[in-house]
């Protein structure tokens, strides 16, 4: 099993005269697939995403020569091809449900995939704003960059996000308290 | 910042996280502490979204996805050499490459025009640019013959390259510049001038001194070279490239 944390991608770069062309760290590319996930809601259009967005990247990869910057772009580039796919990223996520074709290894804790499931049911751009505050990568000017609004903006569509997902919460709570009595009962 | 401003700023505050060292957030907090109730929203919005951050935290890229990354990047990595050199440090040095050679060039040319005595050539030249032409005496000769006719008008020692010699004359004479003399022709159909004279008079030393050396001086284009001790020079109103061209036109 290889290594998640690390500079596995670091390896990769390209370096001529002892510059490093670009770095990207393993944990830079988890944070983008943590971001493509919570978006796509199902692991395999994350993957498919970051892929393409990967390839579409070529060579401008290695014209960053911050990570961070770096790491933002690819951000910004991966929320845009899942923005594409028809219906929207949440879309996405219920037909890859239907289909149940469950790459090896995408597998996530139930406790993700509830939260995948409530985060495909905020609407843009609160998903993606709170995604990213989530990822604990980004600065909140960072995020408003990225998501191409002002800091107000951002801050509105995080607490209409937050609201969304705390009330999501509280319900499937009840619910699940309410299954728990009904099984007591019985 | 007013209690509304505290209250939006820090919907998006983590604490301990990227930003939160911001002023803004800072002055925030402040407000946020001396208000009970904004600080337990805040409390309670941090421990919600820390719940879920453990969440997201779970998520992870599998083994199969990191293999079929290594692979696009590799793939990346075979043709991106050359797009590389556009970043900064690689156009820098590039740019620093080409001043080196721009000064190398401009130091070569410098060198190429340059030869000691060249400012009493020059000042011949200069000269000429106030001549009306009355100054020279008509002689129709070939300028290798104009030996004797030189010895008498006090140059002596007259020599001439053979590749000019039997050009047509049309004028000459002999003129004295810092006491010294400088035997000049005007060559028939050409528009030239030929200026001959000692190389020891005036410094000059042409190296190697079978190598015509050019300038331009003004509007004229001028040619120069030694043999023994005596110094030709050509000139005419015009280009240097036309003064190499019409000097390789020359017979050998």
């Amino acid at each position: 099993m290889k290594k998640i944390q690390g500079l596995r991608l670091k390896e990769a770069g390209f370096t001529f005269c002892g510059l490093q062309s670009h770095i990207l760290p393993t944990e830079d590319l988890a944070c983008i697939y943590r971001f493509a996930v919570l978006l796509a809601g199902a692991p395999e259009t994350a993957q498919a995403a970051i892929l393409e967005t990967f390839a579409d990247a070529g060579e401008k990869i290695h014209h960053f020569r911050s990570g961070k910057s770096c790491k933002a772009w690819l951000v910004a580039k991966v929320r845009t091809k899942l923005m594409k796919q028809p219906g929207g990223a949440g879309a996405v996520a219920e037909e890859k449900k239907a289909e149940k074709t469950v790459t090896p290894g995408a597998e996530l804790d139930p406790k993700a995939v509830e939260l995948t499931d409530r985060f495909s049911k905020i609407p843009e751009p609160g998903r993606s704003a709170l995604a990213l505050l989530y990822l604990d990568s980004f600065s909140p000017q960072e995020i408003a960059q990225i998501l191409l609004m002002n800091e107000d903006q951002l801050a509105s569509a995080v607490d209409a996000a937050r609201s969304l997902l705390r009330q999501m919460e509280a319900v499937q709570n009840t619910a699940a308290t309410n299954a728990e009595e009904q099984g007591q009962k019985s | 910042m007013n209690l509304k401003g505290a209250q939006s700023i820090l919907k998006c505050y983590r604490p301990g996280k990227p930003g939160a060292l911001d002023p803004q957030f800072q002055k925030a907090l402040r407000i946020a502490e001396g208000v009970p109730e904004m600080k337990a929203t805040l409390d309670a919005q941090v421990e919600f979204d820390d719940r879920q951050v453990g969440a997201i935290k779970t998520i992870a890229p599998g083994e199969d996805f990191l293999n079929k990354i290594d692979g696009t990047l590799e793939h990346l990595q075979k043709g991106f050499q050359w797009s590389a050199l556009k970043q900064p440090p690689f156009l820098a040095g590039l740019i620093a490459i080409l001043v080196v050679i721009g000064v190398l060039i401009y130091f070569g040319l410098d060198y190429m025009e340059n030869f000691p005595g060249k400012d009493s050539a020059e000042r011949m030249i200069d000269m000429t640019e106030e001549m009306t032409g009355i100054e020279l005496e008509p002689k129709v000769a070939e300028a290798g013959d104009l030996e004797d006719w030189f010895f008498s008008k006090g140059y002596e020692n007259f020599r001439m390259l053979p590749e000019l010699a039997h050009m047509k004359t049309a004028g000459a004479r002999v003129f004295r510049q810092e006491g010294c003399p400088v035997a000049q022709i005007a060559i028939e159909n050409h528009s030239l001038l030929l200026y001959i004279f000692h190389s020891d008079d005036f410094g000059v030393q042409i190296d190697p001194p079978e190598r015509w050396r050019y300038f331009q001086q003004g509007r004229w284009a001028v040619a120069i070279r030694s043999q023994a001790d005596t110094v030709f020079m050509v000139a005419f109103r015009g280009k240097t490239a036309e003064m190499k061209e019409f000097i390789a036109g020359l017979p050998k």
